[in-house]
């Protein structure tokens, strides 16, 4: 089983309450705390004008870390790919690639917050359209070795060759967050890696796997358990009065990401609030159904619960960024799940 | 006097001699070694679609090395601004600041290779006005801080808010290469600090540096020296054999620039930074950091005779040892009262 981190880093503090508790600098030196307690991956987000001072240019961010870190992989969770034009996004993706030594994750999106495509002025409505073109275009960057060139309404590019090349081949491994059955069987057919969410009870992740799982049957590829990671909150909480303080700060986190994506006044025309945004859901619910909570006990009944289901890589997201979280997660409950695979490949390498 | 690196690095090694004679890592170690060596700066180079394997993501290096590094400043030498859309860029270069706590020098052009505007499928004759848009955009965008919108026949944005916050206030200093005494003079009247090129003779430079004064002064500016870098060859040169070398791998760089530049398959409108003179030992003779110790210092002492304070060195054997002498038997003859002051610090 692979524990990683899931979150973001805020230079300025503020009172809303963000997914980054820290800031640039401490969290990375969060991150490099994770890389020494055995986590195996840190994933960052990436949002535009939130006026919360969140990461923006997360690839830099991600570059940044490259240089501080050694042996952790390195994910966007995910890069809102039709903001960018495809060339100089495939150019930073395999410049990470390079300066990570091929530890980086490639977490892309379409997009779903009104807001920012309104501030791009852009139509959500093309969304869709403009992340399958840039994909198939960011898949060419990677892999064509002899100049190229593309024209349609959008972009024209003539004689290129996109440099530097990847470290990983064909290309960074590319994964793509889906709540949705629809989408997470899209994710499978058109051969992503899935990202799940924070939010839905570990049943409906069982569910989720499955689909993805059918999917992959149906097309007579094997399942992989690895090509799949859950994010979840990390609620540490030895006794009943920390189990509410974390309950109150994850409270307060999940209103506001609820109202930032249903919010009226950042809505367009075309944007549909996803699913699971569609009827507000009691917080503590979703906590108590979902985080990894609790003392180092009950975390590690409920990573047991991820694992019957089908999990293998849990992305851990903890609000308080505390350092002291983290250590008591490492030593007190991933022990539990070291399973011979990663013992005999770590011993290996 | 200030001492700075000038360069890149290429991640798959090849033929052609870049301005990059190490791999992403190699580089970064480097630039590690001068900060302890007590050089003041490292500006990077970026390229597209060269086939060379050039530092085209030049920001995401820069953002690699502001993790590697606590003192040296950092540079980009220089970032095309037409290529970028000026809101993302204004959020990276705002990143950058922070990450690197506020040592970011915003190198800025419009761009010069007919070939990489083809690449990107843009008019080359449209840059000037693409870059005059862009950098007013970015500074409103490092600016502002209430949620403003913009429109024009390039860009919209709406409501937006750019973050995170510069550490620089207002902005990054932006920096603008030059040649011509027009564009020198427009880089004065922009207010915008003046990079000079690595191939013109000792002397040019002074009057190059004389040009920007005069309009900064007609403006009814201040001069400050500090507002001025220089690029120079760095070529150590112990003896006549290691000379013979150093104008070999210089030569064929300069020759490959100038190629490059001219190229008519790359398009009509070439332009070339480093001229068109076949006589590249002449270029290197009359304007490089070059020799053993005491040439180098002679050198040295002629640019600060024509008003230079800060040299941006660029040395295309990528030598540790060579950046190593050039720190221990060149520099100290130049540490002046500033250098003091930052010592004291």
């Amino acid at each position: 089983m692979k524990f990683g981190l899931f979150g973001g880093a805020q230079a300025v503090p503020g009172e809303v309450v963000t997914e980054a508790a820290l800031g640039y600098h401490e969290y990375g030196e969060y991150i490099q705390h994770a890389e020494r307690l055995g986590y195996t991956s840190a994933w960052l987000v990436e949002h535009h004008f939130t006026g919360f001072s969140q990461l923006s240019a997360t690839l830099n961010y991600i570059s940044y870390l490259s240089g501080i870190t050694s042996k952790i992989r390195l994910g966007s969770a995910v890069v809102v790919v039709p903001w960018h034009n495809p060339v100089l996004l495939a150019e930073q993706i395999a410049t990470i690639d390079q300066l990570s030594k091929g530890r980086y994750d490639f977490g892309i999106g379409r997009g779903y917050r009104a807001n920012e495509f309104h501030g791009f002025g852009m139509e959500m409505a093309d969304a869709q359209d403009i992340f399958d073109e840039s994909v198939a275009l960011l898949q060419r960057s990677f892999t064509e070795t002899e100049r190229w060139s593309y024209k349609s309404d959008r972009w024209t590019f003539n004689d290129i060759i996109v440099e530097p090349p990847v470290v990983q081949k064909p290309y960074p491994p590319m994964w793509i967050g889906a709540a949705s059955e629809g989408s997470i069987r899209g994710v499978a057919r058109n051969g992503f890696n899935l990202l799940l969410d924070q939010t839905s009870s570990f049943e409906q992740i069982g569910e989720k796997v499955q689909f993805f799982r059918e999917e992959l049957d149906a097309m007579g590829q094997e399942f992989d358990a690895n090509r799949i990671a859950v994010t979840r909150g990390l609620m540490v909480a030895d006794d009943a009065q920390a189990r509410e303080a974390a309950h109150t700060l994850r409270g307060k986190f999940l209103t506001e990401v609820q109202s930032l994506a249903t919010d009226p006044k950042f809505q367009s025309k075309a944007f549909v609030a996803p699913d699971r945004y569609k009827k507000k859901r009691d917080p503590f619910q979703m906590s108590e159904a979902g985080a990894i909570l609790g003392n180092a006990q009950e975390m590690g009944e409920r990573v047991q619960a991820l694992h019957d289901v089908g999990i293998r890589n849990i992305l851990l997201h903890d609000l308080s960024g505390s350092f002291d979280n983290l250590q008591q997660f490492a030593e007190e409950v991933m022990p539990h799940f070291g399973d011979s695979d990663d013992k005999a490949a770590q011993a290996a390498e | 006097m200030k001492f700075g690196l000038f360069g890149g690095a290429q991640a798959v090694p090849g033929e052609v001699v870049t301005e990059a004679a190490l791999g992403y890592h190699e580089y970064g170690d480097y630039i590690r070694l001068a900060e302890k060596l007590g050089y003041s700066s490292a500006w990077l180079v970026e390229h597209h679609f060269t086939g060379f394997s050039q530092l085209s993501a030049t920001l995401n290096y820069i953002s690699y090395l502001s993790g590697i590094t606590s003192k040296i400043r950092l540079g980009s030498a220089v970032v095309v601004v037409p290529w970028h859309n000026p809101v993302l860029l204004a959020e990276q270069i705002a990143t950058i600041d922070q990450l690197s706590k506020g040592r970011y020098d915003f190198g800025i052009g419009r761009g010069y290779r007919a070939n990489e505007f083809h690449g990107f499928g843009m008019d080359m004759g449209d840059a000037q006005d693409i870059f005059e848009e862009s950098v007013a955009l970015l500074k409103r965008s490092f600016t502002e801080t209430d949620r403003w919108s913009y429109k024009s026949d390039r860009w919209t944005f709406n409501d937006i808010i750019v973050e995170p916050p510069v550490v620089q206030k207002p902005y990054p200093p932006m920096w603008v290469g030059a040649g011509s005494e027009a564009s020198i003079r427009n880089v004065a009247r922009n207010d915008f600090n003046l990079l000079l090129d690595q191939m013109s003779p000792f002397e040019a430079i002074g009057d190059k540096i004389r040009v920007y004064r005069e309009e900064l002064e007609t403006l009814g500016k201040t001069y400050d020296p500090e507002r001025v870098a220089v690029t120079r060859g760095m070529m150590v040169a112990n003896n006549d054999n290691q000379r013979a070398d150093a104008h070999i791998l210089r030569g064929k760089f300069i020759s490959e620039v100038q190629v490059l530049s001219k190229d008519k398959s790359q398009g009509p409108k070439a332009f070339s930074p480093v001229g068109n003179s076949g006589d590249t030992d002449g270029i290197s003779e009359n304007g490089a950091v070059l020799g053993d110790s005491d040439e180098m210092g002679e050198r040295v002492e002629r640019l600060r005779d024509q008003g230079v304070h800060t040299i941006l060195l660029h040395d295309l054997s990528g030598s540790s040892e060579a950046l190593q002498q050039f720190a221990e038997e060149v520099m100290p003859k130049f540490a002046d009262d500033s250098d003091t002051v930052r010592a004291a610090e």
